[in-house]
């Protein structure tokens, strides 16, 4: 076992590109996530359609709303030129999203449904509107108009939020208004009850609180399906009543300024060390079949088993530098959030890359040649990518999400994102762990056995 | 000690070896001789049980083949160069040291003895990946022999090797033979057949002499062993 894995590692360590690609590779790429999703300085222009705006809300709010987005520093603010079409002057790139009226309502229009220019946009009409009627009748029917010129890209999955609302502290009518609303699923909460504790324990999606100040929503986490449709819910129950002139939301781990990448860092991560583990391990071993060494091998006395060990062995001692390398990167240079202890997020992503090795010697094994290790990878590997967190699990349809259970890279998501975002201990990850260490023994039984057989051929 | 090899057939999807049986004693070097696609090389890959034989057997030095402990015993140097090119050449020869057991000092020794045998000490160090195709196959002659293997089974280990070396990796064979090893060598070289005491003559599937050397060469009319082949094929057509 010690030579085979001796020979992994100097193979590997002879071969200059391969490290530069094992090792820089994934800081690279994380590097590059983190440019892209990270925070930017971009501000979105946005229009207004002045004279439907005057028609509407009359010449004092409307320079008072005006005001308000000039001076909104998040956002380029201009006045669209009267006579000009919204949708053409969004298409031809003069403005990021245009902001009409149709009815009583405000309507944004925006090319394409891109979040993080939409919450900019939102959030300046939210500050602008707010102050532009105080204690006004305004309610927050801004969130839910939204129409698009193109189609959109992603429709949100018909999944029904559970919504829970502290009974007593909402007007009566309201109340009425969300417990018939067919589109989210309402609870009663107490007054008394602890929220925080209430959603952690999966209770609810979202809980809504009214105070003299306005409404307040908490929800688990930041997930842009789900703040619309409880968005939706409310705008759609406080058209007619007035409330607060404040609506907030919190969320339980992670705050709502954090960039897309603090969001999806975990996952980022775990698919990076698995994908290029996968790789590596995947061509070795098709390797030693292409240039005849297998057979070799097989005639010396050497066990399955300690081929097997080997291998993982040595591709196990650079999961253990890729995966040290890559959390201190992200701790450390780019601030990654990090709410738990960075030991546990690296044993995790340790057997995730160890998982990697396992699935790649596999494939490698059964495999005559690279190029049917490569054709493992839209097979093997890209539904992994799907199932390990890029998509909600429990807003799939047709209990599709019984599929993520198979996929080894879910556990290791979901173990990491406990870990980074929620900051849970080891006495709540454990089981993902213990899944993964299961998973691991699996493959390495299955491998031992295919290896065994390739030997009596 | 000894190679039994026990009236076995082995067919792919037609009979590739058909009841063949020979024995190689202790201190003996038998040449496997004959065109390729005689069945040389599968011949070879059923004694080292790296093929299901469908009837018969096989016995190394009292053991049923395949045995997986048996391999300690037994040094393999197949047709195809089966060498890690993304390593040197004293890695790879320290590698399959390694899986025969060999602690590190005798692996250095023995790397180093057997460098300087096949007049490869220069090049230890250098990657296998330049290597000329003879120095491949010295390398992995030097592989095969490690271990100081009772029993050899090498498969064309002098083709593509210069006429001077070539004489002194067959002396080296004779030297072993007379150590007690047991050798069995293929080639598709008549002349090199000569240099060997007993010789098989591998045709079709089936060994169709297998004699001292000197007493098949008496056989022919003008001494080259092809005679005996054309002799053979002639009266097949016939």
């Amino acid at each position: 076992m010690k030579s085979t894995a001796k020979r992994i590692i100097k193979q590997l360590l002879y071969d200059k590109r391969a490290i530069i690609v094992m090792v820089l590779g994934p800081i690279l790429l994380i590097t590059l996530m983190f440019l892209l999703l990270g925070k930017t300085d971009y501000k979105p222009t946005v229009a207004l359609e002045k004279s439907i705006a005057r028609q509407v809300m009359g010449s004092v709010l409307e320079e008072n709303f005006e005001n308000n987005l000039a001076h909104n520093n998040k956002i380029e603010f201009s006045v669209m030129p009267e006579n000009s079409d919204a949708k053409t002057y969004v298409e031809d790139k003069k403005a990021d999203a245009v902001i009409t009226f149709k009815g009583q309502d405000i309507n944004i229009v925006m090319l394409e449904l891109v979040g993080g220019k939409m919450t900019i946009v939102t959030d300046g009409l939210k500050a602008a509107s707010n102050s532009a009627a105080p204690g006004n009748s305004m309610t927050i029917k801004y969130i839910n108009q939204i129409s698009l010129p193109a189609k959109p890209s992603m429709s949100p999955p018909n999944v029904v939020p559970k919504i829970a609302l502290q009974i007593g502290t909402a007007p009566s009518a309201m109340e009425n208004f969300l417990k018939t609303d067919k589109d989210i699923d309402f609870i009663s909460l107490s007054a008394e009850a602890n929220i925080t504790k209430f959603i952690q324990d999966g209770n609810a999606d979202a809980v809504i609180e009214f105070s003299t100040d306005g409404i307040k929503l908490t929800m688990l986490k930041m997930d842009i399906n789900l703040n619309t449709k409880v968005s939706d819910a409310i705008a759609k129950a406080s058209k007619d009543i007035k409330i607060g002139k404040n609506s907030d939301v919190t969320i339980v781990h992670g705050s709502t300024d954090e960039s897309a990448f603090d969001s999806l860092a975990y996952y980022l991560l775990g698919i990076l060390m698995f994908f290029l583990i996968f790789l590596f391990a995947g061509i070795s071993f098709v390797r030693e079949r292409t240039t005849n060494t297998l057979e070799r091998l097989m005639r010396t006395p050497v066990s399955s088993f300690s081929v097997v060990g080997g291998y993982s062995l040595g591709f196990g001692f650079f999961a253990v530098i890729q995966s040290i390398l890559i959390i201190l990167y992200s701790k450390f240079v780019l601030n990654t959030l990090f709410m738990g202890q960075w030991w546990l997020a690296m044993l995790i992503m340790l057997l995730i890359a160890i998982v990697a090795v396992m699935m790649g010697m596999f494939v490698s094994v059964i495999s005559k040649s690279e190029f049917q290790v490569v054709q493992a990878i839209p097979i093997l590997i890209i539904p992994q990518i799907f199932f390990a967190g890029l998509i909600p699990v429990d807003m799939l349809p047709y209990h599709l999400n019984i599929i993520s259970y198979f996929m080894p890279l879910y556990y290791g998501g979901i173990g990491l994102k406990y870990v980074m975002v929620y900051g849970y201990g080891l006495d709540k990850v454990w089981p993902y762990i213990l899944t993964l260490v299961g998973i691991i023994a699996l493959l390495f039984i299955a491998n031992v056995a295919v290896v065994r057989k390739i030997r009596r051929s | 000690m000894n190679i039994q090899v026990k009236s076995i057939t082995k067919a792919f999807n037609k009979t590739v070896l058909d009841n063949v049986s020979l024995t190689v004693g202790e201190g003996e070097m038998l040449c496997l001789l004959g065109p390729s696609g005689a069945g040389k090389t599968t011949l070879i890959r059923c004694i080292i049980g790296a093929l299901k034989i469908n009837s018969g057997e096989i016995i190394i030095g009292g053991t049923h083949v395949p045995n997986r402990k048996l391999m300690y015993n037994i040094g393999f140097m197949p047709q195809e160069d089966a060498l890690y090119n993304d390593l040197t050449g004293s890695s790879n020869m320290e590698y399959f040291g390694g899986l025969y057991g060999m602690k590190d000092k005798e692996l250095k020794k023995r790397i180093n003895e057997l460098l300087i045998m096949m007049d490869l000490h220069e090049d230890g160090n250098k990657m296998v990946s330049n290597y000329s195709g003879g120095m491949k196959k010295r390398l992995s002659l030097a592989i095969a022999l490690m271990h100081n293997p009772r029993f050899l089974l090498l498969d064309e280990p002098t083709v593509g090797i210069d006429p001077v070396l070539r004489k002194t990796i067959w002396n080296k064979f004779n030297e072993l033979k007379n150590n007690g090893c047991c050798l069995i060598v293929s080639t598709h070289v008549m002349d090199e057949a000569v240099k060997c005491e007993r010789c098989a003559l591998v045709y079709g599937g089936k060994i169709i002499y297998d004699d001292k050397t000197q007493n098949l060469i008496a056989k022919t009319q003008n001494g080259s062993l092809e005679e005996l082949f054309f002799m053979v094929k002639g009266g097949c057509e016939r």
